[in-house]
C-alpha cells in the first residue's frame, strides 16, 4: 500500500537535511508506530507523505497503491486516501467546521468522479459519525479549530478521518497535550476506524497511547532513519529505558 | 456638466493631508472623464447570482425606492408618507420650510472644520437629486434605495437627508453600482434614542469612480450602525465624518472591499467625540489582488471633556499577490485623560499553514484561498445589526471572492 524508499529531505527555508534515508512499508490493516526522540524527523516523514512546500527531496520515492505521490498536490494526494491528523490542528476563524467538512468531503468526491452530497444529506452523515464517536454536535457549529480546547482540536482531526474515510491515516502525535481521558475517547476513534483496507500510522513519543491502540509493528527513527523496528515490545522498552539503549548500539 | 462651477470650491490637491493615498485630481476632473465612460462592465461581468442577491435581498420584507438619474419612476418611488415614516424625493422638499432645512446643509456645514470637504459642499449646492427620508417611529422593514443601472456619463450628484426621531429605528439599505461621476452626500441626524442601521452594497464591477459621504450627528443615547460593502470599480472614496455629540452615543463603522486587478477603494473614517461614555468601533477589512489598491485613513478624536470615551479602530487588508496594495493612516487624537482608545492596522498574505491544512483535506489551492479569504471578511459582518441581511449578502460575498481570485 504504502512504500517509502531510501527518502532524504531537506527544509529548504534553513537548507538543513532532515530525512536521511527512511524506508518504510506499510500494508492495509496494518497499524504503525514510529516513535523516536524529539527532532529525529517524525513530523517531517508524515509532511512529506502528505504533501506540505517547504521540503525538497533529492533521493527517494514515496508510492501510494502503486503510484509515485511525490509531485502531487496534498489535495491530490487526499483524493488517493491519505490523511494527516495535525499535531497541531490549525485555528481557522471565519470558516464554519461544517462548511470545512463538506467542502472537503465533496472536494474528495468530485476528485474521483462521484457523486457529491447534499448539504442536508451530509448533515445527517456528520451527526451520525459525531454520535458515533461520541463528539459534540456544537463543534460543527463553530469556526474550524477556533478557540477549541487541546481535546476537541484532536477529536476534531478524529472526526475528519471518520467524515473523510481515507485508506491511510498518519497521526502526528495525537496524544500530545491531551490528559488521559481525552486520550482514550482519541484512541477509541481511532480503533474504530480500524479496518483490513485501512492503514494507520501512529507517530509519538510515548507508549502511554500504544495502550490504547496496539501496533503491529513499531519503528524507532533517530537522526532521519528509521534504526530499529519490532513488535509492541518495542515500545515497551522504549518506555522502560528510554532511547539510550538504542542510540549507544548506533555509536 | 457643472463643470463651470467648479471653480471657487478650493478642491484638494494631489498630497493634501488626507489625499495622499487617493489622487483627488480624478475626481475634480470627473465630468469630463465620465462623458467619456460608458458602464463596460468588462472587467469582470457581474454574474446572476450578484444581482439576485443584489435585488431581492431573498424575499424580505421591505420598502422599495428607486433613484434613476434622469428619470423618476414613480410606480415605485412615491413619495409616502405614514404615522412612523415620511419618504420623498428631495425636490418635492425643496423651497418649502419642512424638517429637512435643519439638516440639510447644516451638518455638511459643521464637519468642513478643521478639514474642508469641497467635494461634499459642491455636491450640495448642486445636486439634482435625493432621498429625504424621516424616520418617526421604530420601523421593522428595512428601507431599500436602490440605484438604477446602466447610465452613462455626465455628473451625478445626489444629497440625502435622513431623519431618524427621538426613539426611532431605522434601516436604511443602499443598494446600487456607483455610477460614472456620482458625488454623493448622505446628512444624517439620530436624534436621542434613535437608533440607524445602514448597509451600503455596491459590488458592480464597473469603471465608475464615485465619491460617497456620510455625514451624521448623533445625540444622546443614539446609535448609528453603518456597514458598506465594496466591489470592484475602478475608483471609489467612501467617507465618514461621525460627530458623537450626546452623552452614551455609539457609532459603529464597518466595511468590506474586493478588488481585483486596476481598482482602488478608499475608506476614509473620522468619529469626533464631543460627549461623555461615548463608545466607536471603526471595523475595516480588504481582500486585494491582482493589483488592487485599498486604503484606510480613520481617525478616533476625543474632546477635551470627553470623558469614558471607549475608541476601537482596526483595519486589515488579506494581499493575494505581490502587486496589491494597502495603504493606511490610522490615528488617535485625544484631548481627555479617561478614555479608552486603540487602533490597529495589518496586512498580510495568506497564511501558509492553514492553506496547507486545507488541501491535506482535499480542498483544491483556489477554493482554500477563497475559503480563506471568505473567512477574513466575514468577521466583519457580524457589525451588521440585522441577521437577515447578513444572510443576504454570504452568496453575494462568495460570489465576489471567487470573481477575484
Amino acid at each position: 500500500m504504502l512504500k517509502i524508499e531510501n527518502l532524504h529531505a531537506i527544509l529548504e527555508e534553513e537548507d538543513k537535511p532532515i530525512l536521511k534515508g527512511v524506508n518504510l512499508k506499510v500494508k492495509p490493516g496494518e497499524v504503525h508506530a514510529i516513535m523516536g526522540p524529539n527532532g529525529s524527523g517524525k513530523s517531517t516523514l508524515s509532511y512529506i507523505i502528505s504533501g506540505r512546500d517547504g521540503y525538497e527531496v533529492p533521493e527517494g520515492s514515496i508510492t501510494y497503491n502503486d503510484e509515485d505521490i511525490l509531485e502531487l498536490e496534498p489535495e491530490e494526494r487526499a483524493a488517493m486516501g491519505v490523511f494527516l491528523a495535525f499535531q497541531y490542528p490549525v485555528e481557522i476563524p471565519g470558516v464554519g467546521n461544517m462548511t470545512f467538512l463538506r467542502t472537503a468531503f465533496n472536494a474528495i468526491k468530485k476528485a474521483r468522479d462521484e457523486e457529491e452530497i447534499s448539504a442536508s444529506d451530509f448533515l445527517k452523515l456528520v451527526r451520525t459519525k459525531a454520535k458515533e464517536l461520541n463528539i459534540s454536535p456544537d463543534l460543527l457549529k463553530r469556526p474550524v479549530n477556533y478557540g477549541f480546547s487541546g481535546g476537541e482540536k484532536k477529536r476534531n482531526e478524529i472526526l475528519q478521518m471518520a467524515v473523510l474515510e481515507p485508506s491511510l491515516c498518519v497521526l502526528d502525535e495525537t496524544d500530545s497535550g491531551l490528559d488521559i481521558d481525552a486520550m482514550k475517547q482519541v484512541s477509541e476513534g481511532v480503533n474504530a476506524l480500524r479496518s483490513p483496507h485501512r492503514a494507520i500510522i501512529v507517530i509519538t513519543h510515548y507508549q502511554r497511547l500504544l495502550n490504547h491502540i496496539q501496533p503491529d509493528i513499531v519503528h524507532v527513527m533517530v537522526d532521519g532513519s528509521i534504526v530499529q523496528s519490532g513488535g509492541a515490545q518495542l515500545a515497551l522498552d522504549i518506555e522502560n529505558n528510554g532511547y539510550s539503549n538504542i542510540l549507544s548500539n548506533l555509536n | 456638466m457643472l463643470t463651470e462651477n467648479k471653480d471657487g470650491y478650493n478642491f484638494p490637491k494631489r498630497g493634501d493631508e488626507y489625499w495622499k493615498f487617493t489622487k483627488p485630481d480624478q475626481f475634480v476632473e470627473i465630468s469630463k472623464q465620465a462623458c467619456q465612460t460608458q458602464f463596460h462592465n468588462n472587467i469582470n461581468a457581474q454574474s446572476p447570482a450578484q444581482a439576485a442577491a443584489l435585488y431581492n435581498l431573498d424575499g424580505m420584507d421591505k420598502i422599495e425606492f428607486v433613484l434613476q438619474p434622469n428619470e423618476l419612476l414613480f410606480d415605485q418611488s412615491d413619495r409616502r408618507i405614514t404615522s412612523t415614516l415620511e419618504l420623498g424625493l428631495k425636490n418635492l422638499y425643496q423651497g418649502k420650510s419642512s424638517w429637512i432645512d435643519d439638516i440639510a446643509g447644516v451638518i455638511e456645514n459643521r464637519i468642513q472644520k478643521p478639514i474642508p470637504r469641497p467635494f461634499a459642499k459642491y455636491c450640495i449646492d448642486h445636486s439634482q437629486i435625493g432621498l429625504c427620508l424621516w424616520a418617526k417611529g421604530k420601523i421593522a422593514d428595512p428601507v431599500i434605495l436602490s440605484y438604477g443601472e446602466g447610465f452613462a456619463g455626465g455628473e451625478h450628484l445626489i444629497h440625502n437627508i435622513i431623519r431618524v426621531s427621538s426613539g426611532a429605528k431605522l434601516t436604511l439599505v443602499e443598494i446600487g453600482n456607483p455610477w460614472s461621476g456620482m458625488n454623493m452626500v448622505n446628512e444624517v441626524h439620530v436624534e436621542p434614542n434613535g437608533e440607524f442601521n445602514h448597509i451600503r452594497i455596491a459590488v458592480g464591477n464597473t469603471e465608475a469612480q464615485s465619491l460617497i459621504h456620510q455625514y451624521a450627528k448623533i445625540d444622546e443615547a443614539a446609535s448609528l450602525k453603518s456597514f458598506s460593502l465594496f466591489g470592484n470599480s475602478l475608483l471609489t472614496r467612501n467617507e465618514h465624518i461621525i460627530e458623537l455629540l450626546g452623552n452614551d452615543a455609539n457609532a459603529h463603522v464597518s466595511g468590506v472591499f474586493v478588488g481585483s486587478g486596476n481598482v482602488s477603494q478608499d475608506d476614509t473614517v473620522f468619529i469626533r467625540h464631543e460627549g461623555l461614555n461615548g463608545t466607536s468601533r471603526q471595523v475595516f477589512r480588504k481582500v486585494l489582488n491582482n493589483g488592487a489598491t485599498g486604503v484606510f485613513q480613520g481617525k478616533i478624536h476625543v474632546n477635551p471633556g470627553s470623558q469614558k470615551t471607549d475608541g476601537y479602530q482596526k483595519s486589515q487588508a488579506l494581499l493575494l499577490d505581490e502587486k496589491s496594495q494597502f495603504l493606511v493612516k490610522p490615528e488617535l487624537e485625544i484631548y481627555a485623560d479617561d478614555v479608552s482608545c486603540s487602533h490597529g492596522s495589518t496586512c498580510g498574505s495568506i497564511d501558509n499553514n492553514s492553506l496547507y491544512y486545507l488541501r491535506s483535506r482535499g480542498i483544491s489551492k483556489d477554493e482554500a484561498i477563497s475559503m480563506l479569504s471568505l473567512g477574513f471578511l466575514k468577521e466583519v459582518l457580524d457589525e451588521i445589526e440585522s441577521e437577515e441581511i447578513v444572510e443576504s449578502l454570504g452568496e453575494l460575498l462568495t460570489d465576489m471572492v471567487n470573481n477575484a481570485i
